[in-house]
């Protein structure tokens, strides 16, 4: 016992004396991965009470004394190292990611969870992901970035939103746009007031069981956006700036140029006299005819001969025909190289009771055409503070301000309208100059100016353009003369209070609001176009979305031994509000002022409101033991305002479990094996985001309305718009979802499976009526739909050695849609080129047959519908066909959907480069090119022509697979039918991006603790089967005149101060 | 203790934050529940305004062209443009939107059919809606049945075009005309009818107007409403389509002599057509400039000096070969310009087209206004053009040469009665009838009526091109006849065969 004491008491002295030596070690903490500076990794010095972290250089000093001999570092997810202390006191450490440590922190409805106890199928994509990609909007970023997310990019507009699909289509004529719940609370803001820069996470839920919890709202599953927090104890300086510049994406059509262009209508002319007159013509006087009608039909004549000589009689341009000027590739002067400027600054730190993340962005995109853009400014704010052991709150607000000018185009509803610049300038014939020119070739000037005129129909010496080259109109001019822009004013604030209780319990109040205004101003000029005629127009609307969401949540978190079990029940309500003014005024006082106040007349004005509200109880339970088996259930219970008071009160749940099989004793010695376990879940969610036939909310979905506004002279009028539905309710999923995940060799091959079904009861479809019913379509819950997929992602490191990696991660998606039940009145519902039908999937054509070509006459031929009488019907060959169109037969003709699709990340990581390269696909599946079948079509004079026009069915090419071209019949010849369907298919190189940390060594020179450098390209090449097709423009397979997306290449830097 | 209070306090706020029943119950601000609509007559009365709005503005059925198709308005410039009385030099608007070329009406997916076809039916069920509620409504029995009688008009007049576009002509001699035409709706709640013959349309047409008639309502707050002189007005133009020439003479006479509507004068004739106030409207749209539609108006493709792009560029003719027979010393004669230049035809800037036998007939209401105008649904010319054709075709010549006289003597001064008979007579008269009625409508239906073929190879200055070539078509062909629109036959059942 004595010498116990004894011993102990020198031991203490020793200890006494180690601690008067103290020495002060220091280092760097980097991710072998990919030598990033990991800050928050605890430093321990074993055997001491010491401790740090190191901060968001990765650098870390600590106090130790000489009596320790090793330090420890941890950090979730890597595995821990520890190094013996050596003469030396600096330590450089590399943590390797840890495949076995799957705690990973996933944020989920109503909280966060392990990743491990998630029992259905959430996809997470991380900051670290999102550096790579330059978007000006988020949900770019979601293309190819974990299977069963389906992005399409539809339009090329800065700043514009993509379409996203998760797993399928889950309605018809209801949104199957997912949820947008940002920082907790659904988001009423625009995606694209959202900063990039500030985001931590995004979890995509794809399944019930993750997303039940969100009830009526839930089933086209939930995109989770969380903002980033302040993490270190060092306060760190962020720096971001971004340059890049853009081009179009998707190359033109080909079209017929300028020397193709007037024999090729000669040729349609010809015909139309030969087959499509009334009183036809033989060939030798249709020729010479044509000859002449070409020359008034085109009314313009570039060349240096007279008009009714440039084709002669054989159909061919004049030899001594040359063009006296070149001014026909509209895109030119409409076009730019685009100028992309993204600039951002965040401060971030972490005491012991308080954090804060404060952030300021700016973002400049320039599109690459005239008059598209889009500015933006952002700040955040994200603070939480521990006020007492038991009482926590915070605040997370942020502003935003987008300024836009926005090109019209098919995605805005103006596809073939003439301010479209991709309608107009693809549609033009290659004849007509953009500037004015007169009979001889001369440039017609402008003498005030100086300048030459643009070639407009109002301009001196003005012609007019035949109906299919827009006459009166000039795109160019007009984008430049007229205003088409936005404003958006945003203001999001989340704030909590938490209050602990009782140990286990946490009780959570938060109100989350988000305020937004759009301004919509829109300006045509008094000179050309649809301001010409009134002098002048101006339209500006003004509106207000003000969306609040107040919840309560009571929370209940056990650990007994190995068992955990967690409890939440809350009560939530959601209030929107939309309101909405508007007023147009013509006859334009003073040059330069657009403001309504400098036009004389009022033409009218607008005015609405709209409410849309929620009222929600929610509960969840989750149960796991020894982190082997979990089990989690959810029970919600919502009341809608867009239901009638019968039905508007509808129950979701979800039930999920999981088993990590690499625990049990069985596998424990497998030692190859890191990671293994199963899943399964099931649960109904519903949607009840009604829309109406132009894909706006609808608010009111239960009564019989008249419109109001349809007011003849001082009476009020209204007109019916809609029939009563009492009945209409949710739709519903019910969704099983199985799958597993598993690491092996060290996370050498790492992997997801999932399998699910989602079946749709009580389909909301937009009925179509027949035309002499009251309402052309009536919403009626009568459906049902599966959607059934099989999931992979599976990634490995193909090399792995200290200084390089190539990792390869794929994603596969397969895809199948089926429709199961329509009702009885209606077992077919036709729709646009698609028919729905039981055991037909919902984007499956429905189009006439076409049949080929009658090489007597070049008819487009198709298959007759049964019936069709004798006199419609015209034999080849012994084989019945219809030339017009009304009388072919309609059939099933593929589907738009996909057979797979995918992505392909690889990424090289050497010392401080790294190199990631991601290529989009997909396989199968057919698009219904309009875009090419208008420039096939010979409807009106004046209008561009795709190049195959010059294989069509000739007197002299009668064995062609092209139909005539036929000024007098191309209604019939190119009849919108399964002629225009074109594999869908196509790969996509999205992203490219190459960075650079650059070397410690330099960076200390100039007091940088981490610098990174990188160059980006997005959506760098596409390839379809058609040039000019962009297979993804739509969900449904149909194209139209829509803003290419663009090429971005930039070049970045990032800092950490 | 106090921690209990507490607890129970937290959760008696989570469980009882359940809010009042009301905060679910939400309205629109920019509709009118069913329900709200027909408690009064002068809400009811809104329905009826609605469908007189509707039939000039801009049509909602398509987004095809949509400015040339501005309401029942764009479709009689349409069918118009099917005759061969006016035209235009180039393939633009109502020839390449698939009227002029006969392209629409063979076509069963064309917007054009589809936009006849739904114009018509949306008034229809308009009407169905007024009168299956207006008895409940509260209200003088007066306004009722002014509202009633209204409503009656409006569904004759509406099937009375259907019935000619999408049946075969009604043939007097072949009685009873069973081939199919339109489905009847004619409640609320009918749906999905199949399609029944010309006969029963025309059966429910003179139903229609003879409750219409019957009720004989006088009095009306303006020309945009349809009052018994209208209702006659359509009974006689339905009689003269029906060859069922005592009761269009009948008709026509009774509004004739009632004295409302008198012919105007020639100053009048010179006013552009464009406004209610002139005498001979008896029933027209009166669009203020706020309901006005820049381009989407009649006004906006007809009037020479609407401030649109076609108008500028595509100034409408008339059939040089009719405008011909017209006598120097009428005034109509001064509403067309076989030579125009800047000085016998001034137009607004300089960027307007000038043609041969170009139109003045239609001119915007005010200068400034790009395209205002009231555009008229039914003047008391026609009715003196169906009197004097009926007794024509009855073998009244005498009658006729009087009820002709009574309208040419106003138009031209100098006009002395004819004496024709026979067929001589009937053609005299159907040229003042293509002559007065250019523009509004019912040359097509003329040509159908009469079972005549379309010969535009008798215009000397008609441009081929702009119709591609479609210039003649013989009698009884079935270009003649729409096929019905595939959306109706998608989501019809029983709709019945297709036209051949």
């Amino acid at each position: 016992m004595k010498k116990l004491l004894q011993s102990l008491f020198v031991l203490m002295l020793v200890a006494f004396g180690a601690m008067a030596q103290e020495r002060t070690i220091n280092g760097t903490v980097t991710s072998t991965e990919d030598n990033i500076p990991l800050p928050g990794v605890s430093v321990k010095a074993l055997g001491a009470q010491a401790v740090t972290v190191t901060g968001g250089d990765g650098r870390f000093t600590i106090k130790v004394s000489s009596a320790v001999t090793a330090i420890q570092f941890s950090y979730i997810g890597f595995t821990t190292k520890t190094i013996n202390l050596t003469s030396s006191n600096t330590i450089n450490v590399g943590l390797t990611p840890d495949a076995k440590t799957l705690t990973d922190v996933v944020v989920v409805a109503y909280g966060t969870q392990k990743k491990e106890a998630i029992t259905g199928s959430v996809s997470n994509i991380t900051s670290k992901d999102l550096e790579k990609r330059t978007v000006t909007n988020l949900t770019a970023a979601l293309q190819g970035s974990a299977p069963g997310i389906s992005v399409v990019a539809s339009n090329g507009q800065p700043g514009n939103s993509a379409g996203i699909r998760i797993r399928g289509f889950g309605s018809y004529s209801s949104s199957n746009s997912p949820l947008i719940v940002l920082d907790g609370a659904v988001y009423d803001g625009s995606i694209g007031d959202i900063n990039q820069n500030d985001i931590e996470s995004l979890s995509v839920l794809k399944d019930a069981s993750s997303s039940a919890l969100y009830g009526s709202r839930g089933a086209n599953g939930v995109v989770i956006i969380t903002t980033k927090k302040g993490r270190d104890t060092n306060p760190t300086i962020n720096v971001n700036f971004n340059q890049g510049w853009s081009t179009r994406g998707i190359p033109e059509y080909d079209r017929l140029n300028t020397l193709e262009y007037y024999p090729a209508v000669w040729q349609a002319i010809k015909n139309n006299l030969m087959y499509s007159a009334t009183t036809p013509l033989a060939e030798a006087a249709a020729s010479a005819k044509a000859s002449t009608d070409v020359a008034t039909n085109l009314v313009y004549n570039p060349f240096n001969v007279p008009a009714n000589q440039l084709v002669g009689t054989d159909g061919k341009l004049n030899p001594n025909a040359s063009l006296m000027y070149d001014d026909f590739d509209w895109y030119k002067p409409l076009q730019r190289t685009g100028n992309r400027t993204d600039a951002n600054i965040s401060t971030s730190g972490r005491t012991d009771k308080t954090d804060y993340f404060v952030s300021l962005g700016y973002l400049n995109d320039k599109g690459f055409l005239l008059k598209s853009d889009f500015q933006r400014f952002n700040a955040r704010v994200n603070v939480n503070t521990k006020l007492r052991p038991w009482l926590k709150t915070g605040l997370n607000l942020s502003g935003a301000m987008s300024d836009a000018n926005i090109a019209s185009d098919a995605s805005t509803g103006n596809g073939s309208s003439f301010v479209n610049a991709f309608s107009f300038a693809r549609g033009i014939g290659p004849i007509y100059p953009v500037h004015a020119f007169d009979a001889s070739g001369n440039p017609i000037m402008n003498t005030v100016t100086g300048a030459q005129w643009y070639d407009y129909g109002i301009h001196p010496g003005a012609i007019n353009r035949p109906a299919g080259a827009s006459p009166g109109r000039n795109v160019v001019y007009e984008t430049m003369l007229n205003d088409n822009a936005y404003r958006r004013s945003l203001i999001s604030a989340r704030s909590f209070v938490e209050v602990k209780f009782l140990k286990d319990f946490t009780f959570t109040p938060t109100i989350s609001m988000d305020l937004r205004n759009n301004n919509t101003d829109q300006f045509w000029n008094p000179l050309v176009g649809d301001g010409a005629g009134t002098n002048g127009y101006k339209f500006q609307s003004n509106n207000t979305i003000r969306s609040y969401t107040f919840n309560q949540l009571l929370s209940y978190d056990k650990t007994l031994g190995l068992h955990h079990i967690s409890v939440l029940a809350g009560h939530e309500n959601y209030s929107y509000n939309y309101r909405t003014f508007q007023a147009d005024r013509t006859n334009l006082v003073a040059q330069g002022n657009t403001e309504l106040a400098n036009f004389v007349s009022a033409s009218s004005s607008y005015g609405r409101a709209d409410n849309d509200k929620i009222e929600s109880f929610l509960s969840k339970a989750s149960y796991s033991y020894d982190n082997r088996y979990f089990l989690d259930a959810s029970l919600r219970r919502d009341g809608s305002s867009r239901f009638s008071p019968d039905q508007r009160w509808g129950t979701f749940f979800s039930v999920g479990g999981s088993w990590a099989l690499n625990k049990e004793s069985f596998l424990k010695n497998a030692s190859w094996i890191d990671d293994l376990r199963i899943k399964a879940s099931y649960g109904q969610v519903g949607n009840n985001a009604l829309l109406d036939g132009n894909g706006n909310s609808r608010y009111y979905g239960d009564r019989a309305f008249f419109d109001l506004g349809s007011n003849s002279n001082t009476e009020g009028g209204v007109l019916l718009a809609s029939i009563a539905t009492p009945d209409l309710s949710w739709e519903k999923q019910n969704t099983f979802n199985t799958g597993v995940s598993f690491s092996f060799f060290g996370k050498r091959l790492y992997g997801e499976v999932d399998f699910y079904r989602k079946n749709v009861n009580d389909l909301i479809f937009s009925v179509p009526q027949p035309l002499s019913a009251a309402v052309t379509s009536v919403y009626r819950n009568i459906g049902s739909m599966y959607n059934q997929g099989l999931e992979i992602q599976v990634a490995g490191d193909i090399v792995r050695t200290q200084d390089f990696t190539w990792n390869l991660l794929t994603n596969w998606t397969f895809f199948k849609n089926k429709i199961t039940k329509l009702p009885d009145e209606t077992p077919t519902i036709i729709s646009g080129t698609k028919k729905r039908e039981a055991g037909h999937g919902i984007y499956d054509y429905w189009l006439r047959q076409y049949a080929g070509v009658d090489p007597s006459d070049g008819a487009a031929l198709y298959i007759p519908a049964d019936g069709t009488t004798a006199a419609n019907i015209r034999t080849v060959n012994g084989v019945q066909y219809v030339t017009n169109q009304s009388f072919a037969k309609f059939d099933y003709s593929g589907t738009a959907i996909p057979d797979l699709s995918g992505s392909f990340t690889n990424s090289f990581s050497y010392k401080g480069l790294s190199l990631s390269v991601l290529i989009n696909y997909q396989i199968g599946g057919k698009a219904y090119d309009g875009v090419y079948q208008g420039l096939m079509s010979t409807g009106s004079f004046g209008g561009a022509l795709h190049k195959d026009i010059l294989n069509s069915w000739t007197q002299s090419n009668t064995s062609a697979t092209i139909p005539r071209a036929d000024y007098g019949n191309s209604t019939n010849i190119n009849a919108t039918s399964n002629r225009w369907l074109i594999d869908a298919s196509y790969w996509n190189i999205r992203n490219i991006n190459l960075s650079y940390n650059l070397p410690k060594e330099w960076l200390k020179t100039i007091d940088v603790p981490s610098a990174r450098i990188f160059v980006t390209g997005e959506n760098l090449y596409l390839h379809s089967k058609r040039k000019g097709l962009n297979p993804t423009e739509s969900f449904d397979g149909v194209n139209g005149n829509t803003y290419p997306q663009s090429r971005t290449i930039s070049v970045g830097v990032n800092l950490s101060l | 203790m106090k921690k209990i209070l507490l607890y129970a306090g937290l959760l008696a706020t989570v469980l009882a934050t359940g809010c009042k029943k009301e905060y679910l119950q939400t309205k629109p601000t920019d509709q009118v529940a069913l329900e709200e609509v027909f408690t009064s007559t002068t809400n009811a009365n809104a329905v009826l305004n609605g469908i007189y709005a509707y039939m000039f503005t801009r049509t909602t059925t398509t987004t095809s062209n949509a400015q040339g198709k501005p309401g029942v308005a764009g479709i009689l410039l349409g069918i118009d443009f099917m005759g061969e009385d006016v035209h235009q030099a180039n393939a633009t608007w109502f020839t390449s939107t698939g009227e002029g070329n006969y392209v629409s009406p063979r076509t069963d997916t064309h917007a054009s059919n589809l936009y006849y076809y739904r114009t018509f039916y949306r008034m229809i069920n308009n009407a169905n809606y007024i009168l299956d509620n207006i008895d409940a409504a509260t209200g003088t029995d007066a306004e009722k049945n002014r509202i009633k009688a209204e409503a009656y008009t409006i569904r004759a007049y509406a099937y009375s075009y259907l019935v000619q576009f999408y049946g075969t002509r009604y043939d007097a001699s072949a009685k009873p005309n069973n081939q199919l035409a339109v489905p009847l709706v004619l409640t609320s709640a009918d749906i999905a009818k199949p399609r029944v013959s010309v006969e029963q349309v025309y059966t429910q047409i003179i139903a229609d107007l003879d409750k219409a008639i019957a009720l004989n309502i006088t009095t009306k707050t303006n020309k945009t409403h349809a009052d018994v002189w209208v209702a006659k007005g359509l009974r006689a133009r339905v009689a003269l389509t029906m060859q069922d020439y005592p009761n269009a003479i009948k008709y026509a006479k009774e509004v004739i002599d009632g004295g409302k509507y008198p012919l105007m004068s020639q100053t009048d004739y010179q006013s552009g057509f464009n406004n209610n106030g002139l005498s001979e409207f008896m029933w027209c749209a009166m669009p203020t400039t706020e309901q006005g539609d820049t381009f989407g108006s009649y006004y906006a493709q007809i009037a020479y000096n609407a401030n649109t792009t076609y108008m500028r560029g595509t100034p409408k003719m008339i059939n040089s070969a009719l405008y011909d027979q017209i006598a120097a010393t009428d005034v109509r004669k001064k509403m067309w310009e076989p030579a125009p230049t800047a000085a016998n035809f001034p137009l607004p800037t300089t960027s307007f087209t000038r043609r041969a036998y170009m139109s003045r007939k239609f001119s915007v209401k005010t200068v400034g206004d790009p395209s205002l105008g009231d555009v008229p649904w039914m003047r008391s010319a026609e009715m003196h053009l169906i009197l004097a054709e009926a007794y024509a075709r009855n073998g009244q010549d005498v009658l006729a040469q009087a009820a002709l006289f009574a309208l040419v003597s106003k138009r031209d001064l100098s006009a002395i009665q004819s004496i024709k008979i026979g067929t001589a007579l009937v053609d005299e008269i159907m040229i003042n009838r293509r002559v007065e009625l250019w523009g509004e409508g019912f040359r097509y239906l003329d040509l159908k009526r009469l079972n005549l073929p379309l010969n535009r190879n008798a215009v000397p200055n008609y441009v081929a091109t702009s119709v591609s070539n479609v210039m003649a078509i013989p009698a009884g062909d079935s270009r003649f006849l729409f096929l019905i629109p595939r959306d109706e036959i998608n989501a019809n059942p029983n709709i019945g065969p297709q036209n051949p």
